[in-house]
């Protein structure tokens, strides 16, 4: 990977987004202090404790693919709970909590043979944040949910990272670029190792206007109906991807409504990471 | 229904420790220990009530092998469990207690499913122990014995075998040498031709007049030394070692029957010993006495007379049905539990230092280290076998030189930026070999001392440098799992958790 500098303070949640194969998940394994850096450092502030044992210990992190676990859902719980210093009446007390927030009082005896993998990855959320850690990492987790699911993991994920008794950063990576960056504070954009783009510092928004737009119009009308040499259309299975150094994407529809045109979906993505897909 | 209160006892102890005890339930001594312990009193209970005779011969091996795959099951059941959940290598709350608390229920553990096997040798000891004392049997066999040799009086040698011995300190312990009748010396002639003649030192002659029969003095420095036949058709050291009435030697016999001819009811004394020979038969036997006494035996031969005796009283089987009791009684005694306590203590301490190291390693550097072992023992052997002085000693100084490379190893863990399957490998091996260090640094020590003493000839020099020798390998073998317990305490569990928690290379 390239040099990457970013910060990450409690409350906060970083979206890693990017082609496949292009870094994230050894970013975020570097983040974990699963794989080692080569130069540079990674500063952990909140641990009092140097050493990979203690970072571990506060540094929760998810994988694509969550690991089997064996017996029942709710003693795992219980386990990670207690393991986190959790014990007695506040075990219990916590660990309904988590079923609950989640979803998975239903599930609480079931085994892993006996749920989904989407509600496995509500139970990998549920175990690692009962152990209370300061900085939690996902791998791609709404992969594995459907579109509820994945709203429901996003805005939960929202509220816990901002949780005033116990406020974490959130670091997750994913495919679903709109979605992420509804919840995130910041996105980063990977492309080949290197960091091309963080939503928060917006260097290039002021360059061109880009959106998305599905229409039965064809392109040669689309630039008849915009007629501006600065605009540039281009069409991406499906949808069209209109860049212009001088109308705004309210401008453009404006155009698009006024000239009778049929539009069945319209994003504005000048400010997402979605732009630098192609 | 009967096992539901303590099912529900088990379950709320298993949520208990799950709650408040992580690392504790982890290792699953709740589970394995009350059920270990539950199967352990089973078999306890089996072995008392199977149909078990301690005069026959001993079927005990069967239930150690038929035990020891129950063991292996039991194990591998129990290291199924132990895959399910680690606090360790979950990143969980782990004190500098933790890698040693979990050490000890891992020993414990596994000494519950090793000790099966030695339970039904155990109750086996116990119902011979309380079926016969020594005292009766030292009795019964004395008895047998006096009363065979009343029987038997007319038939069996009396002839003492006898040697002739002439003291002189220019031979080394002694030296054959059959001389004829008209060379000896001083005029004495008091022997056969057909005797044999020693010359002996007087070391010797000490020691051969402590064990002898009895003895004749010819002259200051030749004696006839004589030998009893034997009068002990029945015998048993363990019993003789034992008891608090020692067995009577074949002089006691000839002694208290043989030396002068005794008047016997012989019908009495028949009947007698058939009911002391039926104590120690089986019911199937035959009937040894039976057959009743034929007069002929007047005429055995000298040479024969044991043997002859042997077979018409079935003497064997007594003999063997009283060491089958023997056997069975003082299988736990001072002189021979050493080897079942090593056997039980070094199996079970290598079993749990390795269901240590597999729970604190990653499972790729566990069988690495265990390939590395096998491949390094391997070559080892190699060498100490092609090396000229292929001896106990090479072996120790191998061992010695590996702990100090595995420690080098393992120092780098302290310094590396990133988890290293060597420093891992390194590290497993040298806490495995930990317990058994300080024994063999010690055995070293002694045998480097008996190489030194090797040419001294000084006997009270020489047992003064070795009085404490099987003392103090005793005390390195307790201090091998003291200093197992303290590097485990601080430094193992320091390097197992810097190792473990690095990033990958």
């Amino acid at each position: 990977m390239s040099p990457v500098s970013f910060k990450v303070t409690s409350g906060d949640i970083l979206g890693v987004v990017g082609e496949n194969g292009n870094g994230k998940t050894t970013l975020l394994r570097c983040l974990a202090g699963q794989l080692a850096i080569d130069t540079g450092s990674v500063h952990h502030t909140q641990i009092k404790e140097p050493g990979y044992y203690a970072i571990k210990h506060q540094v929760a992190f998810i994988p694509q693919r969550i690991p089997r676990w064996y017996g029942l859902l709710k003693d795992n719980l219980h386990f990670s709970a207690a393991i986190a210093g959790v014990n007695d009446e506040e075990n219990d007390l916590m660990v309904d909590f988590m079923l609950e927030r989640l979803g998975l009082g239903a599930y609480a005896n079931y085994t892993w043979n006996q749920i989904s993998s989407g509600y496995r990855t509500r139970f990998e959320i549920a175990r690692v944040l009962l152990q209370k850690p300061s900085l939690l990492i996902l791998d791609e987790p709404l992969a594995n949910l459907d579109i509820n699911a994945q709203q429901t993991i996003l805005t939960d994920l929202r509220y816990m990272a901002k949780s005033i008794k116990h406020p974490m950063g959130v670091v997750l990576s994913s495919q679903q670029l709109h979605e992420v960056e509804k919840i995130a504070d910041n996105v980063l954009f990977i492309k080949r190792g290197s960091c091309m783009f963080q939503t928060k510092e917006k260097t290039e928004t002021t360059k061109s206007y880009v959106l998305e737009l599905e229409t039965v119009t064809g392109r040669d009308d689309l630039l008849r109906i915009l007629g501006d040499n600065n605009v540039s259309i281009q069409f991406n299975g499906g949808f069209y991807t209109i860049t212009s150094a001088s109308y705004s994407a309210q401008e453009i529809l404006n155009r698009l409504v006024s000239s009778q045109v049929g539009v069945t979906y319209f994003r504005d993505i000048t400010y997402s990471t979605k732009r630098f897909f192609n | 229904m009967a096992n539901k209160p303590t099912y529900s006892f088990i379950k709320k102890i298993d949520q208990y420790l799950l709650k408040n005890f992580p690392v504790t339930w982890s290792s699953r001594i709740h589970t394995a220990g009350i059920y270990g312990i539950g199967f352990s009193l089973l078999v306890a209970f089996l072995s008392f009530i199977v149909p078990n005779d301690p005069r026959n011969n001993t079927t005990i091996y069967y239930w150690i092998v038929l035990l020891a795959i129950l063991s292996l099951l039991g194990f591998i059941f129990w290291m199924i469990y132990l895959l399910r959940f680690n606090v360790f290598k979950r990143f969980g709350k782990w004190s500098s207690m933790d890698t040693l608390k979990s050490f000890i229920f891992y020993f414990i553990i596994t000494l519950i499913i090793i000790s099966w096997s030695f339970i039904p040798p155990v109750i086996e000891s116990v119902r011979a122990n309380m079926k016969y004392t020594s005292e009766e049997l030292a009795t019964d066999i004395n008895t047998m014995n006096i009363k065979i040799c009343q029987l038997e009086q007319d038939s069996i040698s009396k002839r003492f075998e006898r040697d002739t011995f002439e003291v002189n300190n220019y031979v080394r312990g002694y030296e054959k040498k059959i001389k004829q009748r008209n060379e000896t010396q001083n005029g004495v002639n008091d022997y056969s031709e057909n005797d044999n003649y020693y010359l002996i030192d007087s070391a010797t002659l000490r020691n051969k007049l402590e064990e002898a029969d009895s003895v004749q003095r010819l002259t200051d420095s030749i004696y006839v030394i004589y030998d009893c036949p034997d009068y002990t058709f029945i015998n048993n050291y363990s019993v003789d070692d034992r008891s608090k009435i020692k067995l009577l030697s074949d002089m006691d016999l000839y002694r208290q029957v043989l030396q002068n001819k005794q008047s016997i009811d012989k019908g009495k004394i028949r009947t007698e010993l058939g009911q002391l020979f039926k104590k120690y038969s089986r019911e199937h036997d035959p009937a040894t006495l039976s057959a009743g006494f034929d007069e002929s035996y007047n005429s055995y031969g000298e040479t024969s007379y044991i043997s002859k005796i042997n077979d018409k009283y079935d003497l064997y089987q007594i003999d063997n049905r009283i060491e089958n009791i023997a056997d069975k009684k003082y299988r736990w005694d001072v002189e021979v539990i050493g080897i079942s306590w090593r056997l039980l203590y070094y199996f079970t301490l290598c079993l749990s230092v390795l269901v240590l190291i597999y729970r604190h390693t990653t499972r790729r550097t566990f069988f690495l280290s265990l390939l590395s072992a096998v491949v390094l023992t391997i070559v080892t052997s190699i060498f100490i076998a092609m090396g000229h002085n292929g001896s106990d000693k090479s072996f120790y100084i191998w061992t010695i030189a590996y702990f100090i490379l595995f420690g080098i190893l393992s120092a780098f863990i302290f310094y590396s930026r990133n988890r290293n399957v060597i420093s891992g490998i390194g590290l497993n091996l040298l806490v495995f070999m930990t317990p058994f260090m300080p024994h063999i640094i010690t055995a070293l020590y002694y045998k480097a001392l008996h190489d030194r003493y090797r040419y001294q000839h000084d006997p009270l020099e020489y047992a003064k440098a070795f009085e404490n020798e099987d003392y103090h390998l005793f005390l390195s073998e307790i201090g091998g799992g003291i200093l197992l317990i303290l590097l485990l305490a601080t430094l193992y569990q320091m390097a197992y958790k810097k190792w473990f928690s690095l990033p990958e290379q």
